[in-house]
């Protein structure tokens, strides 16, 4: 508890509310309460200055990383032919894959970065990006530019316990953690991460999303670099490339 | 396809003109500009996806109030607010409690104590100043049962403040 030195005192019984003043500044009161606050404002000097604050207060708004085409997409998906279609897919690329990397041999399980979306305690788990360059918003980039800035969304099946998660950017072998450690994980539709984060270097990146029910460790991740990130027990990984714009 | 853009553009719309109404009510309780845009941003996300078609300002303060209770609730973010926050972000207050003001520390300490309702009621009243009328129109509620929980509330914080065992003073 701190001393009330930022308080100011209302002229009246009970100050006209913040909800009341955003209500006001933007017009959306009824008339005879409208009128009803002008009065109070009329003679209170306290409540008058927080109004003050709130016309004052200019601000941008963080980005809504939320697409038409997204949004067309998710019910597509809820609709059913988009799981269908899906399903349809993933066999067929499965079966294309199978073809082509059966004859080679050596290559081992688990050697190649973690995809885009994977498997995941009775649904998926995929993970998503918006960019933000000078005030402009793209969500899904392929591509990064030096000051852009970037927040993760998540999808996974909603939970009762909630998971630990940590972002761990891959470039030229080095791992870095950009966001804060063991970030509780919101599980839903395409929900943001907590943080944003920019990439320094102007080379290749794979931005992956590593959960679990406790916290990842990062010397893990570290040592365990993209190519085995997958094989990394307990975690559950999805990742995306970024390319540098040059 | 035209009343989906249309109702994209309305929902769009509603997050411009309540934003930044949103962003200053999270910040007077978060106290942290980050964790109050990641709070109101991952809001409006999930009401676009979920189709909401419902935009008021009094009904996203609501939505809002819970999202940052729950935010509080949540251990990792309480340290991490509890050591960061900007005191200067809680603003002017009018409703001081026996000349005090309800901080970010005995906010979360009362959150321990109280059912969610009686969050709400605490934050409405001390963090948004709202009258008991406006509570209990908030909340479709009585006056009767919010004086009820006010109450409840001051009694509460009067027994933290006491010095003593049971308080924190």
């Amino acid at each position: 508890m701190s001393a009330a030195d930022a308080s100011c005192r209302c002229s009246r019984t009970q100050p006209l509310s913040w909800l009341t003043l955003e209500l006001f500044q933007l017009g959306e009161l009824a008339q005879d309460e409208q009128r009803r606050v002008s009065s109070h404002l009329d003679g209170c000097a306290c409540c008058r200055s927080c109004l003050e604050q709130i016309r004052s207060d200019e601000r941008a708004l963080p980005p809504l990383p939320v697409s038409l085409a997204r949004e067309a997409r998710r019910r597509w998906w809820r609709s059913g032919r988009g799981r269908l279609a899906l399903t349809v897919a993933v066999a067929t690329a499965a079966a294309v894959l199978l073809v082509l990397l059966l004859p080679r041999g050596p290559e081992q399980p688990g050697s190649s970065p973690p995809r885009r979306i994977a498997s995941f305690k009775g649904g998926e788990l995929s993970i998503g990006l918006v960019r933000e360059r000078r005030g402009s918003v793209q969500a899904d980039p392929s591509h990064f530019a030096a000051g852009d800035r970037f927040k993760v969304l998540v999808t996974c099946p909603p939970r009762e316990r909630a998971l630990r998660g940590d972002v761990v950017v891959y470039q030229q072998g080095a791992a870095h953690f950009p966001l804060p450690p063991a970030s509780p994980v919101p599980c839903g539709n395409l929900r943001p991460l907590p943080g944003a984060f920019t990439l320094a270097d102007e080379v290749p990146a794979l931005v992956c999303l590593v959960i679990g029910d406790r916290a990842p460790d990062r010397a893990l991740l570290a040592r365990a670099g993209a190519q085995r990130l997958g094989r990394a027990p307990g975690l559950d990984t999805v990742c995306l490339p970024l390319l540098p714009v040059h | 396809m035209g009343g989906d853009a249309s109702s994209r553009a309305a929902r769009m719309e509603a997050y411009r003109r309540y934003g930044p109404a949103l962003l200053r009510k999270c910040e007077r309780m978060l106290q942290s500009r980050q964790e109050s845009e990641d709070v109101v941003q991952g809001l409006f996300v999930d009401l676009i996806q979920r189709g909401e078609r419902r935009f008021d300002l009094p009904y996203l303060y609501r939505a809002v109030t819970n999202r940052c209770i729950n935010h509080l609730r949540h251990g990792e973010n309480r340290s991490r607010l509890l050591q960061q926050h900007d005191v200067a972000l809680r603003g002017p207050v009018r409703l001081p409690i026996d000349e005090q003001v309800i901080g970010l520390d005995l906010m979360v300490k009362l959150m321990d104590r109280l059912d969610d309702r009686g969050c709400e009621v605490l934050v409405y009243r001390y963090f948004d100043e709202m009258g008991v009328e406006e509570i209990a129109a908030l909340l479709g509620t009585s006056r009767k049962t919010v004086g009820k929980r006010l109450a409840a509330l001051h009694a509460e914080v009067r027994r933290m403040l006491e010095p003593g065992p049971g308080g924190d003073a």
